[in-house]
Formats: C-alpha cells, structure tokens, sequence
C-alpha cells in the first residue's frame, strides 16, 4: 500500500523533473498503470509529468517519433499513412491488452516498466528503435543498448523514434496466450528483408525468457536444416518451459516460411 | 484533502486520499453508477471517459486527472433523461443484472463517437476491455448495432 503523506509534484519542466527523481522515493507518473499494479510503499512522492509536452507524434526524414506521453492508442489511431515498419508496430500494439487500457498506456512508461509480458518493447527491438532520454543530459541510444544499459539507472524518457518505411521490410509476429485478453507467456517477432528469393537481416526477438528478452541477429547465417533454439523460459501456471521452447521454436519456423513467401 | 475536479459537467468539491484511484474518489464522493469489480483494469465495469477517452478508474490515481473532464456513464444520460446509448441497452435486452452496464455504456460512447458504422468484428474488438458474467454478449453486440442505427438516423448499419 502507498504511504498515507504521498506527495503530488506538478512540475513545468524536464528539469524540475529530474531534480525532483534524485530525491529518494520520487517516481514518474505518466499513465500510472505500472505505479498502480506495485503501490510501494517505498513511492514518497509522484512527479506528474502530464503537464510537460511529451505527448507528440512527429514525422520526420521516414521515421516516426512519440513522446513518451503518447498512448498507444494515439499511435494505432494516427491518421497518417503509415509505412510498413509503423503497420507492422501497429499491428503488434493492438494486442496488448484491452482498448481502454491501451487508451492510457503511455509509449514511455511501456518502456520504463517493461514487463516480462511486454508487447510493446519486443516490437520496438524488432525494429531498432531508438529511445531518447534525459539523465542530466539528453541522448539518444538504440533500445536494445537502453534495456542493457539505462533502463534501471534513474532518467526520464522523452522519446521513441523509428522508421516509418523500409524498402522490401517483412515482419512476422505470433504470441501464446489462453484467451484473445491474457497476458502472453512468450512473443515471437521475426523481422527481414525480402529481396527475389532471398531474407536477409534477420532478427528474431522472443520474449518471455529468463532474461525478458532475447535477440538474435543476422540469423540468415545461422538458419540450417533442423535448426532449434534453446530457450531459457519460467515455468508459469498455464505453460511449462519444455512447452514453451518447443512453440516458440515452431513460431519461428512458421515466421520464416510465411516471411520467405512458402506459406501464405 | 479536498480538490474540485470536473465530473459530468460541473466543478465538484470532492474529498479524496492523495494516494485515491479514480474509482475510489468517484465512488466515494456519490458516483456510485461507476462500479468496482475487478480493480485490475480486467472488467471495465469502472470506465469512465477522461477528456473524452474511455480509461479504466480503477487504475488511475484520481490526483492526476485533476485537471481534466470526467464523465461517467450518469454524464451520459439517466434514467429520466436516457442517452440514445443507453436506451439501446434497454430496448435490445443487453441488461441484466447491470452490474457492468456502466462500463459497456462508456465503450459504446467511445466506439461510436470514432467509428459511427462499426462492423461486428470492430464491435467486439471495441468492447474488449468489459466483462459481462450474466446477459452473454449477443444481446449487447445488438445493443451496440441498435444504437448506431438510430445515432445514423435509422439506417441499416451491418456491412
């Protein structure tokens, strides 16, 4: 449960915000739903940034940039043409949970919380997506180096941006659930590049493991008759690691059949 | 600690915990018709509209939409004064016992107000944060289709 003096901080700018995260028990508060779900009673005070303008969809130079505010709603929803990198994030972030919870999701807390049942990191990494951030000062890293890295030291998300559109991009994705609405207990996302008979830059993004994530790259290389990954997953109530090696292995294999055009 | 917070069309004094969900300071300042079932954002018994936007209340910490306009499903429309909405609910059969009648009420609004001529396929989709355990959701998919025809004037919605 959250203490009884919790503190709201309204705040102007990305500065106030962050000397605000160096006092101890500050927390983020965007969306709220990864806050909602832990109520630590460790949490002295939420910074509310729903006030500074993060909530912008911005297309520059064939790439799509959100601040961190955007929901994940406002990315499906966006009017514009989409190119098919942004279809293909679309399509992988209107699975995660429900309309009215994707209606207050926000992209940046997404990221920030990044659990294990994750839709959305798993489609940004499929991509390369890039995150920009604030500890001090502003950079910008690829998402996968954010994960490894950023992720669990204290900052504040400002950004997202990848591509709208990449020449003969292919994508495939498939996740295990129960029921349309359950939390996935593994994400297969195969991303290529289909040009005549040949998939290049393969990569494959499978989360749900022991470590959350696991990418693997320029998989065209490695790719042989008979060819299995050996996935570390947790055992979980529904499915069993065994279980879960042996469909994200078949989710693979179907992704590449469908992506190389021997399956339609 | 008190904060006036804009429900349903009016400035309202309501007293509430810094640490409140929406849910708990709607209900428990009267807007009872905003109901708790799961607190997990599971059920969406407890949606209500955040500048327009359908969110579950059982989610949000009531302080940080403080500044913004909350509508439950009695901003809509009540029992003297029933939105088009709600008496499709009635007129189609799509309540039961009620409990999650609120919620359904509130992504319909949501729904219709995006997509006018939804097809089936969108219709569930769009109501796929609510749970209803009792009326089954044939009668409310025709709730949905019924209130779109009469929102459109009376013409045939199905695609």
């Amino acid at each position: 449960m959250y203490r009884d003096d919790i503190k709201w901080h309204e705040i102007k700018t990305i500065k106030q915000a962050w000397e605000l995260l160096q006092q101890e028990g500050n927390v983020i508060y965007s969306g709220g739903l990864g806050i909602n779900r832990t109520k630590s009673e460790k949490i002295r005070g939420f910074i509310n940034i729903n006030s500074l303008s993060l909530k912008y969809l911005n297309f520059e130079d064939n790439k799509v940039i959100a601040g961190a505010g955007v929901s994940i709603a406002e990315l499906i929803e966006s009017p514009v043409n989409k190119g098919n990198v942004y279809s293909y994030i679309c399509n992988l972030f209107s699975k995660a949970a429900s309309t009215p919870i994707r209606n207050r999701m926000t992209i940046g807390g997404s990221i920030v919380d990044f659990p294990i049942w994750s839709d959305i990191v798993p489609a940004l990494i499929a991509v390369n997506a890039e995150v920009t951030l604030f500890n001090g000062k502003e950079i910008t890293v690829n998402i996968e180096e954010y994960i490894q890295k950023y992720q669990k030291e204290l900052h504040i998300l400002l950004n997202i941006s990848f591509e709208n559109n990449r020449d003969n991009f292919v994508g495939y994705s498939n996740r295990l659930t129960q029921v349309r609405f359950d939390y996935p207990a593994l994400i297969v996302n195969i991303t290529g590049i289909k040009q005549d008979i040949s998939l290049n830059n393969i990569k494959v993004v499978v989360s749900g493991t022991k470590s959350k994530v696991e990418v693997f790259n320029n998989m065209e290389n490695k790719i042989k008759d008979n060819f299995k990954l050996d996935l570390d997953f947790i055992k979980d109530v529904r499915f069993s690691a065994d279980y879960k090696n042996k469909i994200a292995n078949v989710y693979i294999e179907d992704g590449l059949k469908i992506m190389n055009g021997r399956v339609k | 600690m008190k904060e006036i917070f804009n429900i349903n069309g009016k400035n309202k004094k309501i007293e509430l915990r810094p640490d409140s969900t929406l849910l708990e300071a709607l209900r428990d300042n009267g807007f009872t018709e905003v109901k708790n079932g799961c607190e997990e954002g599971q059920c969406g018994a407890c949606l209500v509209l955040v500048d327009d936007v359908s969110v579950n209340s059982c989610q949000i910490l009531a302080m940080s939409v403080k500044d913004q306009t909350i509508v439950t499903s009695k901003g809509l429309g009540d029992q003297h004064k029933p939105s088009i909405i709600q008496e499709a609910y009635v007129d189609a059969g799509a309540v039961q016992c009620g409990f999650c009648t609120p919620g359904f009420v509130i992504s319909t609004y949501s729904l219709l107000k995006k997509n006018p001529n939804p097809t089936e396929e969108e219709i569930k989709s769009a109501l796929d944060g609510n749970l209803c355990r009792c009326t089954g959701y044939i009668k409310i998919i025709d709730a949905v289709k019924l209130a779109a025809k009469r929102m459109n004037g009376g013409e045939d919605n199905e695609k």
